[in-house]
């Protein structure tokens, strides 16, 4: 069967399976973006806990992820929880580190400014310091979607959803037919995913960024 | 509220500042009134600490020690918000925020106190007409679509958004092109003419100072203040050496520029018209037929100028009547009332006198016009 045949056959379970990784991909991203900003508001300006945070989610970058969604098993079981939860714990140091940068980039002449006018912390927070870091915080978070979609593929290995199970069997029974049909799929629509979702990011940047903040 | 002609609108009581981990304080012990409705300008060079004393005042700096009284209310205590609130900021880079329009920029602390969209609204444009600038064309546009002098206006606008008695200005003009400069400068006395606004005013020029200032504030090293007075007293008569290489050369020149020529006593002008003019042994001012200064018609035994008439207006300064003066060869100029009507003559000597260190006192130095003409 050609290639071409496999997905006029086959592409309503691929586009289901697309859908499905791009489900856990952005709910994981979600409760990263909040972890993530949350954390990066409350640690910003204290400059030791910030490093030490920084450090500690860094560092969770550099566990394999195979090795990551193993490790989630004894906790969350099999399927989408796992997936989800090794995908938000990815997604969080970029949402993270940017938000804390920033914060920081915001310029000290107006911040004084904003407390010189008597805008409360909170006020302060919200009205002037986190529009004014949005571009870049939105920045990280559009890296951690991105990654995430590479990496939800290994999602396959604990019964994940998504498009890492066509690769997987496609992997597992390589020389048989349709093996590499089903890993072309599965790499190509990743690909294609990851490619429709930076797009959006566009608007979306588009979208919630001042016309006053944008070149 | 108490009355406000009993106390100073600012008063820094014995104020001192010190961070810790450093030798001396950025302020020790200081203490400066500011009356309602003066300008005063804290000067000084870099590091004397100028800035410190002014963001103590809103308490952007926290005192190590003494009190701050706000319009006779000690606000060091009290919420740091709701006292900033009171009090208009104006800093160098203006800080307006990038990603608001300008309407947002000037109605974040009337939407902050709760006003409706309404008022807002409507005090925006006021604002913005305050300073000279369209609210039909400005009000939707952001900051980086402004020059630095819009800028600079929109800064002062969104200050005086919630109508704070006290306005701080932080080296408004200190990144602006120097033409530029010269007429916001002029604007903001012009704007002041009409608020009346207790400001206080951080730079490090001493021209500014004089030109902006009701009274100066002479900072040294330390957050000590050298001298506080006004800017003429200043120039006559500086305090110490410190002060006076501060102001620099010409100090006595510049000061001519601050008085003007209707604050000094005249001597009458002996005029006569073209049909009196015959011989006399004074000296006496022919005027043409509107009654206006034609020449002078010299006496016997008079200084030698070929007739020429040194002719200012009363609003002038001392500096421009003697340069009418030195134009016009003589040691006498004739004073205009705005209408034209001739109300006197000013001598050289009188000017001279009126410089002179002793006499700097506007009160002490009251010339009387018979001293000075017993003197020819």
């Amino acid at each position: 069967m050609s290639f071409q045949e496999y997905l006029t056959q086959e592409w309503p379970d691929i586009l289901d399976l697309t859908i499905q990784h791009a489900e856990v991909v952005l709910i994981a991203v979600a409760i990263a973006a909040v972890v993530g900003i949350g954390g990066g508001i409350l640690v910003e300006g204290h400059q030791a806990i910030s490093q030490a945070v920084l450090a500690v989610t860094g560092t969770m970058l550099t566990i394999p992820s195979f090795a990551l969604f193993g490790l989630l098993i004894p906790v969350f079981g099999l399927g989408s929880t796992p997936a989800i939860a090794a995908l938000t714990l990815y997604a969080i140091f970029p949402v993270l580190r940017n938000t804390i940068t920033g914060l920081e980039s915001v310029s000290a002449d107006i911040v004084d400014a904003a407390r010189g006018m008597g805008l409360p912390g909170w006020r302060r927070l919200l009205i002037v310091r986190l529009p004014l870091a949005w571009p870049i915080v939105l920045t990280g978070i559009r890296v951690a979607t991105i990654m995430n979609v590479g990496i939800a593929a290994i999602a396959a290995a604990v019964a994940g959803p998504g498009l890492g199970q066509l690769i997987f069997e496609g992997l597992a029974q390589i020389g048989g037919a349709n093996a590499l049909n089903e890993t072309l799929a599965g790499v190509l629509g990743i690909a294609l995913l990851a490619l429709i979702l930076d797009l959006l990011f566009v608007l979306v940047s588009r979208l919630t960024t001042s016309r006053g903040l944008r070149g | 509220m108490v009355d406000s002609a009993t106390h100073p609108m600012i008063r820094l009581e014995h104020v001192s500042k010190r961070y810790p981990g450093t030798a001396g304080a950025a302020v020790s012990d200081l203490s400066i009134d500011v009356d309602a409705g003066e300008i005063v300008v804290l000067v000084g060079p870099s590091g004397c600490g100028k800035t410190t004393t002014m963001r103590l005042i809103n308490r952007l700096i926290e005192p190590s020690g003494g009190r701050i009284y706000l319009d006779g209310e000690d606000v060091t205590g009290v919420n740091a918000d709701q006292l900033r609130r009171r009090v208009g900021y104006v800093i160098q880079q203006v800080g307006l925020f990038p990603h608001l329009t300008v309407a947002a920029n000037i109605g974040l602390i009337p939407r902050t106190l709760g006003w409706d969209r309404k008022r807002v609204r409507a005090r925006v444009d006021d604002m913005l007409v305050l300073v000279g600038l369209d609210p039909g064309t400005f009000r939707r546009r952001y900051p980086k679509q402004l020059s630095g002098g819009q800028q600079q206006r929109v800064g002062v606008a969104r200050a005086l958004a919630a109508d704070p008695p006290v306005m701080l200005m932080d080296e408004p003009f200190g990144a602006i092109d120097p033409i530029t400069r010269e007429r916001l400068q002029d604007e903001l006395l012009a704007l002041q003419a009409r608020i009346r606004k207790t400001i206080v005013f951080v730079t490090h020029d001493i021209q500014e100072a004089i030109k902006l200032g009701d009274r100066i504030a002479i900072f040294a090293e330390g957050g000590r203040i050298a001298q506080y007075d006004t800017p003429a007293r200043i120039l006559a008569d500086p305090a110490d050496e410190f002060v006076a290489s501060f102001i620099g050369s010409g100090a006595a020149v510049r000061s001519l520029g601050l008085q003007s020529v209707g604050e000094l006593p005249l001597e009458d002008v002996d005029v006569v018209d073209q049909a009196g003019a015959g011989e006399s042994a004074a000296r006496r001012l022919l005027v043409d037929g509107d009654g206006r200064p034609a020449r002078w018609l010299d006496g016997a035994g008079s200084g030698g100028t070929n007739g020429a008439v040194a002719v200012v207006g009363s609003d002038a300064s001392l500096y421009d009547a003697l340069d009418a003066m030195l134009r016009a060869h003589d040691d006498v100029a004739v004073v205009l009332s705005t209408e034209g009507a001739i109300r006197g003559q000013l001598r050289w000597d009188a000017v001279l006198h009126r410089t002179r260190p002793t006499t700097s006192d506007p009160n002490a130095g009251d010339l009387s016009a018979g001293d000075v003409s017993g003197s020819r």
